[in-house]
C-alpha cells in the first residue's frame, strides 16, 4: 500500500508530466501559430493594398 | 467531505480475554462503522507441524487437518492460522478457531447498540482474510464517490484536452486557410507584375517605332512641311519614304515643274526629278505625276 507521501509524489509527477509534457508545449504551439497567423494576415493585407494600387 | 465520506471512516473495538462482547457497551453512535478485532487469546489455539513438502499446498493442508480433528469437520467452526515456525523439515502452524455463533453474537451486539459491523478479524493476523467481510456493503459509499471523483477529474481534463485540441485545430485551419489568401495574393500579383512588364515592353517597342521614325530624316517634319507646302491645288496618292529616297505621285491643276521648284526649295530636299512622264486627264484636267525626292542627311544636333 502506498504511503501517503508516495501518493503525493505520484500525483506531483502526473500533474508535472500533464502540464509541463503536453499542456505548455500545446499553448506555445497554439502561440507560435497565432503570431504566424497575424503576420501572414499583416502581409496579405499589405499584398492587396499593393495589388489595388 | 464528499456526502456518504466521514472523517474517521471506522472504529476498531478490541475484544480481549476479559471482555464479554455480548454484555459490553462500547459507546457507538448511531450508525457507526465498527471494526472487530479479536484476540487470540480468547479462541481455541492449535499447533499443527507439516512437512516441508507440503508449502506449495499450506493452506489446504491446514484445512484438511484442522477438519479431521474437531468435530463435525469443523461445521460450527471458522478458523484462521499463521506459520509459527520454519524448519529445514518442517512447518509449524498455529491455528485459531472460533465458533460461528460466536462471531454471529458479535455482529447482533454491535447491532444492538446502532453500530454497523465492517470486518471482524484476528488481531495480530494481518495477512488471513478476516473473519467477517461487510466491506463490499459499507464501503460502498467511499468507492461510488471515489469513483465518481476520478470521473468527474478525467472529464475535466478530457473537456481542457478536446478544448484545446479544437483551438488547435481552428488554428491549424486558418493557418491553410491564411496561407492559400497569401498565395492566391502572390499569384495576382506575379500576373500583375507580368502585365505591367507586357506593357512595358509594348511601349518599348512604340518608342523604338517612334524613334525609329524619328529617326534619320525626321519623317513627322517633313510630312508637316509638306501638308503646308502643297496646297489644294495638289492631290496625294501615293507617298512612300524608304531611306532617303521619297516617291511621291499625285494630281495637280498647277504647273509640275512649279511643284517640284517649291520642294526643291525645302531645305531637307536634296534634289527632285520626275521618276516618269507627266500625264494629263482630259476629263479631270489635271496633271500625273510621279516624283522621286532624294533627302539630305539631317543632322540630330
Amino acid at each position: 500500500m502506498m504511503t501517503k507521501a508516495a501518493t503525493a509524489l505520484f500525483w506531483f509527477v502526473i500533474i508535472s508530466l500533464l502540464f509541463f509534457g503536453l499542456w505548455m508545449p500545446e499553448q506555445a504551439r497554439q502561440e507560435a501559430q497565432a503570431e504566424q497567423i497575424a503576420e501572414l494576415q499583416d502581409g496579405n493585407a499589405d499584398l492587396r493594398i499593393r495589388i489595388q494600387a | 467531505m464528499l456526502p456518504g465520506i466521514r472523517r474517521r471512516w471506522s472504529r476498531t473495538i478490541f475484544v480481549g480475554p476479559n471482555s464479554d462482547f455480548t454484555k459490553d457497551r462500547f459507546d457507538i453512535a448511531k450508525g457507526e462503522l465498527i471494526d472487530v478485532a479479536l484476540d487470540p487469546a480468547i479462541c481455541l489455539k492449535r499447533s499443527l507441524s507439516f512437512p516441508k513438502a507440503v508449502q506449495q499446498n499450506l493452506a489446504k493442508a491446514v484445512d484438511v487437518s484442522v477438519k479431521q480433528t474437531v468435530p463435525e469437520n469443523g461445521k460450527d467452526l471458522v478458523w484462521r492460522w499463521k506459520v509459527r515456525k520454519k524448519t529445514k523439515s518442517e512447518i509449524q502452524v498455529e491455528v485459531y478457531l472460533f465458533k460461528k455463533a460466536d462471531l454471529v453474537a458479535v455482529g447482533r451486539s454491535i447491532s444492538e447498540q446502532k453500530g454497523i459491523v465492517r470486518t471482524v478479524f484476528v488481531d495480530g493476523l494481518k495477512n488471513s482474510p478476516v473473519l467477517i467481510d461487510n466491506r463490499p456493503k459499507s464501503d460502498f459509499s467511499v468507492k461510488f464517490w471515489g469513483a465518481i471523483t476520478v470521473l468527474a477529474a478525467l472529464s475535466c481534463l478530457a473537456f481542457f484536452a478536446i478544448s484545446e485540441a479544437r483551438q488547435t485545430s481552428e488554428l491549424k485551419s486558418n493557418l491553410v486557410e491564411t496561407v492559400s489568401e497569401q498565395s492566391e495574393l502572390s499569384e495576382r500579383a506575379v500576373l500583375l507584375r507580368q502585365k505591367l512588364d507586357q506593357e512595358d515592353e509594348a511601349f518599348a517597342l512604340l518608342n523604338g517605332d517612334l524613334s525609329l521614325f524619328e529617326a534619320e530624316y525626321q519623317r513627322l517634319p517633313i510630312l508637316l512641311e509638306l501638308t503646308e507646302l502643297l496646297d489644294d491645288n495638289v492631290w496625294i496618292s501615293e507617298f512612300a519614304l524608304i531611306g532617303a529616297n521619297l516617291r511621291l505621285s499625285g494630281f495637280s491643276t498647277q504647273d509640275v515643274p512649279e511643284i517640284m521648284a517649291e520642294i526643291r526649295a525645302l531645305s531637307w530636299v536634296s534634289s527632285v526629278s520626275l521618276s516618269g512622264q507627266i500625264n494629263f486627264d482630259a476629263i479631270s484636267r489635271q496633271n500625273r505625276f510621279d516624283l522621286l525626292i532624294t533627302l539630305e542627311a539631317i543632322n540630330e544636333s
